[in-house]
């Protein structure tokens, strides 16, 4: 009879099984459609860094504070007059510490949402935001400026991209 | 054939061949015709598996390619033809390039009596069952060469791991089909079929309903998992211990034959298990339809994925003891138990 026992044991627990994942067929999908589809960012997401260079003053507290060296500075003018000339960021070598950011006075060092770091060549990690000063798409979030507490406007606020479009 | 060479001799430009053209003729459409319904059953299959098995682990599968990714099987079979072939280089040449023709051989031989409807097979042989159990057999010739010719230890463990599944699960399949063969008194696809016609809301004549019919289709859908290398029998290709078993050498479009060829074997499975326990294309109410035929088979497909995606493997000894200490003394016992049922019901 034990024998007997087993196999409608067998037969019941495999049926018991199909149950659930006939179940589980019918629960949405949780993932999403990556490259069309893309999950919300946290507001506090450290995406690459980059540089509004046209407020940067270059006082090179960024470049001191670097662990990794990926950062490099040159500065024109004295004074309030001082700004950036050359400002190159090796995402090589960036370890997304945000260190930068921190000490940044004029908050023009920030960590955009932009997530998609692929490049076919090392030579494109390096960008210089003097001569490319655009920032990415995700755009900067600036306590300061988009700490409101409407998620509408702060919806509106990662849409733009950052202040290159304000 | 008998059928489609009729067809053409009603053709007046036929009428001038002679006759051993119309039968080359006859052959090469049904070749054709196999082929072609090998391709898209496999297709088709693949991407119900491929869809089932997302949707039941919360995901969504393929998607691009065509609506809801339906063409997605098709662009991955453009993609391994266009790959490299690659040959081991201690591989048995020969061999090795025999294996996957032979696989696929075994899965086209298959369609030579397995129907797509009423009157749809390529010839009704009047011993189509055995003709059945006999070309199934040569799948595990196929993959026993397989094995052997990449001289790989993994291929080789997947390749006797084959072999001894698939030579015993061939014993009890064949036990379980004998029941319905004996009800029907032929082994004729067609008879049995037609014998299922009829009864209870069109469907009470079903050989499924009938006690030992019914023990002998829950089995003989067990042994054909085995048969077939699904989970939970897919010890030759168990993709965790042996890589993918005696396929891991090859590449390219030689893969795709095997995996052509065991979605064929699938369908093939299925649609026997219809066409002998489910009463074939005979749907409720009377209705006789190609379409209630394969929307069956269909459903059994859904079963087979529904359990892979259920089930864990077992192990090699728990595999074998099924099939000897339990399928086979059972279908040995059920051959008894229909024999006495037909004399009890006075159908001999």
């Amino acid at each position: 009879m034990a024998i007997i026992n087993d196999i409608l044991q067998g037969f019941l627990t495999t049926v018991k099984g199909m149950i659930v994942t006939g179940k589980e067929c019918f629960v949405p999908a949780v993932t999403v459609q990556y490259p069309t589809e893309k999950r919300p960012i946290p507001e506090r997401f450290r995406g690459m860094l980059v540089n509004d260079a046209s407020i940067c003053i270059a006082c090179d507290k960024c470049v001191r504070i670097c662990p990794v060296n990926c950062l490099y500075c040159e500065g024109e003018g004295k004074g309030k007059a001082r700004r950036a000339s050359v400002f190159t960021i090796d995402y090589v070598k960036c370890c997304w510490c945000a260190l930068c950011v921190e000490v940044c006075p004029v908050d023009s060092l920030y960590m955009s949402h932009d997530y998609e770091t692929v490049f076919t060549d090392r030579s494109q990690m390096i960008r210089d935001f003097c001569q490319d000063p655009i920032p990415p798409i995700g755009g900067r979030q600036k306590p300061a400026e988009e700490s409101s507490d409407n998620p509408a406007e702060k919806k509106e606020g990662e849409s733009n991209s950052g202040r290159a479009a304000a | 054939m008998a059928y489609l060479k009729d067809l053409l001799l009603g053709f007046s430009l036929f009428q001038a061949l002679p006759i051993s053209v119309i039968y080359i003729l006859t052959a090469a459409i049904c070749a054709v015709v196999a082929i072609a319904a090998i391709a898209v059953v496999a297709l088709v299959a693949v991407w119900f598996e491929r869809k089932i098995s997302a949707h039941m682990q919360c995901r969504l599968g393929p998607m691009y390619v065509g609506w809801h990714g339906v063409l997605q099987t098709a662009a991955d079979g453009v993609k391994l033809f266009v790959k490299e072939d690659i040959i081991p280089a201690t591989a048995d040449k020969l061999l090795f390039i025999l294996a996957p023709g032979i696989v696929f051989v075994g899965a086209m031989l298959s369609w030579v009596v397995i129907p797509l409807g009423p009157k749809m097979a390529a010839t009704d042989l009047n011993i189509a069952v055995l003709y059945l159990l006999a070309t199934s057999s040569v799948v595990a010739i196929g993959i026993i060469m397989a094995g052997w010719a990449s001289h790989n230890k993994w291929s080789l463990y997947g390749s006797m791991r084959g072999a001894a599944q698939f030579l015993s699960y061939e014993i009890p399949t064949a036990l379980f089909i004998i029941p319905p063969v004996l009800l029907a008194g032929s082994l004729r696809l067609g008879t049995i079929v037609d014998e299922q016609a009829g009864g209870f809301l069109g469907m009470g004549n079903w050989y499924v309903w009938n006690p030992f019919c019914l023990i002998s289709f829950i089995c003989y859908y067990v042994s054909t998992l085995a048969e077939t290398n699904r989970i939970p029998f897919d010890l030759p290709e168990s993709e965790s211990e042996l890589v993918s078993g005696f396929h891991v050498e090859y590449s390219g479009i030689r893969f795709s034959f095997f995996f052509m060829a065991e979605y064929a074997d699938m369908f093939i499975v299925s649609a026997l298990g219809v066409l002998l326990f489910l009463g074939g294309w005979h749907g409720p109410f009377g209705i006789n339809h190609a379409f209630i035929y394969i929307a069956k088979v269909c459903a059994l497909l859904f079963v087979t994925i529904w359990l892979r995606w259920t089930l864990p493997r077992l192990r090699i000894d728990q595999l074998m003891a099924t099939c000897w200490k339990f399928l086979i003394p059972l279908g040995l016992i059920n051959i008894l138990g229909a024999s006495f049922w037909m004399i009890l019901t006075g159908k001999v």
